[in-house]
């Protein structure tokens, strides 16, 4: 008996590690498969394909200013990407986060352009305003799928466009600059813009409310009964449902919050990065949200890491469109390979089978060497 | 006799790693009844499934009539006419007998189905092998074991010589039952072959002509029925002799707890699951609720559990209408529910040990701060409950679908049985999993009861209801046939009868029963 312990005790012999290891293997490959697909691409079409290469795959890090902006990339895509992992831990495929995250960034301009503060609250404020705002709007979708039995994608797949189209509004009637070009709102109060964390960097203190939040979100989820309920509710509703957990309120709570996390995020961009609204559509940063939140496993703890590689790839995508003139495409190209990969559940599946076979059978002959 | 099926060196792992089956070599016979005995989680279900073309084996070989075949669908296995019934009938409710029985080889005409030839086709069957139904009747309006015959006249249709039966009597009454033992013998008369799968020993003895034992996903032994007793067979079937007698003093009823008067539940189509039942619950009494599945002993622990709407009735618990309380407040107030389902209602396979053991506890004080959870004190507890459930597991952190049914279930009754509870409702307490785990579990129940606390046990298995209970409820079409305050003198026999609503007692009898 203790013999066979020692054997199961070593790495690579429990069925978990084997999980755990085929998961790995899985992502790496995805992301392997889609970068090699887009150097085969990249070598068929570029007229200078070594100097595009070396762009797409070392270009971020190339010089400082190149660094600094992966992560102005990487701040509202961890939280939305949060924001995602939040909601689809609970089973509801909200999409709101995209819309959310614009018209958080509609709700922070309105504010900042009525209201007068000081410069440490104002941004604040806005902020906040935004979350609450995009927070109600999510309930939305769970309300309908709660209340009425409606699909919460459709439906928050739908809210995006009537929310883009308010928020159009809202800039183009309230708060629109006559004397610019395009539609776009009044410049922001100095007060109302976020604090640079490092000069002209375009690094804002989002980036500290970003690691603050992926530390709360991770301990939210995994450490309070709230996010264990939503995380119970997503694993078995019948079963949450059983022990006594109101599916209702958690399914609608998950929704709220991970919509105010996106409405916040999309307030922080506009006030840190920009000196008006100038949005003129969705922004994509929650679809990114989305990409993220899979790539995690819908863990937060996965989501940073996950972010920069997003991040990474789309900077030397644009460096790449920039000095040699390809298309910035690309990048969908690379991530729509590496979901497919990852979604596809026979992917390797029959590698598995096979090791899985071969792990019992060795586990059974140990077991048999002990005498049963 | 000839041989018609052989399996050589079958192996089969499942996709979690699990090894359910391990080296089958076995042999049926053209015109025997074979049966396939074994625990839960032997490996007769996966065996099964391997012969149906529904799961396909990691290695091994199946040879059907001596020719080697490869079932990789279910469409497969009948192209070889093995054909299958299983337990949960595949059968569409609002079609009739006929159309059911044709389903997949449909009779036409033209480009139109013939519905003349479908019910001609189905009484030449039915006629053939002395299976009658009535083949223009709707199948929802049939009971259980004519639903039965059709899927076997189904199977038949399809040119089935092999015909592979998982556990049918469990939904049987014992009469419904004698009548498909004389329908099989028939078909075996005929020359077909019968693989019978069940763990009641007493009806592979009755009816069987050679029984293969299966132990752990291996073939134990393959024996002539005449040859062997019951006892042998169980014998094989856990490694060691069992006594199937559950061990009890009597009970000492305490107050009553639980006070259920007129409870109706109505579901959406009208039909009513509950209709007026009153039932008093009492300390230290295991009150079992027996029935033929879908007769409303479950629907009224999930009503007691507040899962289950009522349309009318109150429950009172400690003399408190609890009535309109959500789950949670009946939990808390010291209701526990072992589901009838576990992996569907009483786990979350990907959790671990620990978060499943958790749930229903994560609001109580003693595992939560203002904020965060205790961790500390949720390992502990688990670590505890799985040393006194005697959870066979790699530790607390293990994902709970990894383990085998009966140590999911321990972990499910661990959960329930440690919250602290003054009732505690039990659905299907045993169902498929290993003796060892069901006496644990039963003996737990016995213990419990000692220490005054008030048990509702529905169980599909007769004699686990008749062994555990105190006092027993018998259900018909949702109501109360028959109360028995003590089910020493209580036969299987007898209550096949009440669960039939052959025999049945008045209101008025139960009633004084409750009172007297």
């Amino acid at each position: 008996m203790d013999k066979l312990k020692v054997r199961l005790r070593r790495p690579g012999m429990t069925q978990e590690t084997l999980e755990k290891r085929f998961s790995m293997l899985r992502t790496g490959l995805a992301v392997s498969i889609g970068i090699a697909l887009s150097i085969i691409i990249i070598l068929i079409v570029s007229d200078d394909p070594a100097l595009s290469i070396k762009y797409l795959l070392i270009g971020p890090v190339m010089n400082l200013n190149n660094f600094y902006s992966l992560f102005t990339m990487w701040i509202p895509i961890v939280i939305t990407g949060l924001a995602v992992c939040i909601m689809f831990s609970a089973n509801q495929f909200n999409l709101f986060a995209e819309g959310a995250f614009f018209f958080g960034a509609v709700v922070a301009s309105g504010v900042a352009l009525s209201v007068n503060l000081p410069a440490g609250i104002h941004p604040v404020v806005c902020v906040l305003a935004a979350a609450a705002v995009c927070g109600l709007m999510g309930a939305i979708p769970a309300l309908m799928r709660h209340k009425l039995g409606a699909s919460e994608m459709v439906a928050s797949l739908m809210l995006n466009y009537a929310v883009l189209q308010l928020g159009l509004f809202i800039i183009s009637y309230f708060f629109r600059d006559a004397n610019a070009g395009s539609v776009a709102s009044r410049k922001y109060p100095e007060s109302a813009k976020l604090l640079e964390l490092i000069p002209r960097s375009n690094i804002h203190v989002g980036l500290i409310v970003a690691v603050v939040l992926v530390v709360l979100v991770y301990f939210f989820m995994y450490h309070t009964r709230w996010g264990y309920e939503i995380r119970l509710v997503g694993q078995n509703e019948k079963f949450a449902k059983y022990t006594g957990v109101s599916i209702g309120a958690v399914t609608v709570f998950s929704q709220v919050l991970g919509s105010a996390l996106a409405g916040g995020a999309g307030a922080m961009e506009t006030l840190g990065l920009y000196s008006r609204f100038s949005y003129t559509s969705l922004t994509g940063h929650g679809w990114d949200g989305v990409t993220l939140a899979i790539l995690a496993g819908r863990n937060p703890k996965y989501i940073p890491l996950a972010a920069l590689f997003l991040a990474y790839l789309r900077k030397g995508a644009d460096l790449m469109s920039m000095k040699t003139g390809m298309q910035t495409d690309f990048v969908s190209i690379i991530q729509a390979v590496i979901l497919v990969f990852l979604l596809a559940e026979q992917f390797l599946s029959r590698y598995r089978q096979k090791k899985t076979y071969a792990l019992s059978k060795q586990l059974e002959t140990a077991r048999e060497e002990m005498g049963g | 006799m000839s041989e018609i099926l052989r399996v050589e060196h079958l192996m089969k792992v499942y996709g979690n790693g699990v090894m359910a089956n391990k080296d089958i070599n076995f042999t049926a016979e053209k015109g025997e009844i074979h049966a396939i005995c074994g625990e839960n989680g032997a490996g007769k279900s996966t065996l099964m499934k391997m012969l149906y073309g529904i799961e396909q084996p990691s290695e091994g070989d199946i040879y059907v009539k001596g020719e080697k075949v490869h079932l990789t669908s279910s469409a497969k296995a009948i192209e070889h006419s093995i054909g299958m019934v299983h337990q949960h009938f595949m059968l569409v409710p609002s079609l009739t007998v006929a159309e059911n029985v044709v389903l997949g080889v449909e009779p036409k005409r033209g480009i139109k189905f013939d519905a003349k030839e479908a019910v001609r086709l189905t009484e030449e069957i039915a006629q053939k092998y002395n299976l009658s139904v009535p083949a223009k009747e709707k199948v929802e309006n049939i009971s259980v074991g004519l639903k039965q015959r059709v899927e076997i006249i189904k199977a038949l249709l399809k040119g089935a010589e092999i015909l592979i039966l998982d556990e049918p009597t469990t939904v049987l009454t014992p009469q419904e039952t004698e009548e498909l033992f004389v329908e099989l013998k028939h078909l075996r008369d005929e020359g077909h072959t019968i693989l019978f799968i069940s763990h009641k020993l007493y009806e592979v003895k009755k009816l069987c002509d050679r029984v293969t034992v299966m132990r752990g996903g291996r073939m134990i032994a393959t024996k002539n029925v005449s040859e062997v007793s019951e006892a042998d067979i169980s014998r094989m079937m856990v490694g060691r002799d069992v006594v199937e007698v559950i061990e009890k003093d009597r009970a000492v009823p305490g107050d009553t707890v639980l006070k259920l008067s007129g409870v109706t539940c109505v579901n959406s189509s009208g039909r009513k699951l509950l209709d007026n039942v009153s039932l008093n619950v009492r300390k230290g009494v295991i009150l079992g609720l027996a029935g033929v599945e879908g007769n409303g002993q479950h629907e009224l622990l999930e009503a007691i559990a507040g899962i289950e709407k009522l349309t009318a009735g109150t429950i009172q618990f400690h003399g408190r209408d609890i009535t309109n309380d959500s789950i949670r407040a009946r939990r808390e107030a010291g209701v526990s529910h072992i589901p009838e389902d576990r992996m569907a209602e009483g786990t979350a396979k990907k959790f671990s040990i620990t978060n499943n053991i958790l749930a229903g506890r994560q609001r109580n004080p003693r595992y939560t701060g203002k904020v965060l959870f205790k961790m500390k004190e949720i390992r502990a507890e688990a670590d505890t409950l799985v040393r006194e459930y005697q959870v066979k597991c790699s530790g607390r952190e293990q994902e709970i679908g990894m383990l085998s049914g009966g140590n999911i279930q321990k972990v499910v009754v661990a959960r329930e049985f440690s919250a602290g509870p003054e009732v505690i409702l039990v659905d299907q307490p045993t169902r498929g999993i290993d003796i060892g785990a069901a006496t644990f579990i039963r003996n737990r129940l016995v213990q419990l009861r000692d220490e005054g606390k008030a048990i509702l046990v529905n169980s599909a298995d007769l004699n686990e209801v008749l062994g555990l209970s105190d006092s027993l409820a018998v259900f018909h079409n949702g109501r109360i046939t028959g109360y028995f305050e003590d089910t020493s003198a209580l036969t299987e026999e007898e209550l096949g009868l009440y669960m039939l609503g052959i025999k049945k007692q008045t209101a008025e009898e139960i009633e004084e029963k409750f009172h007297g």
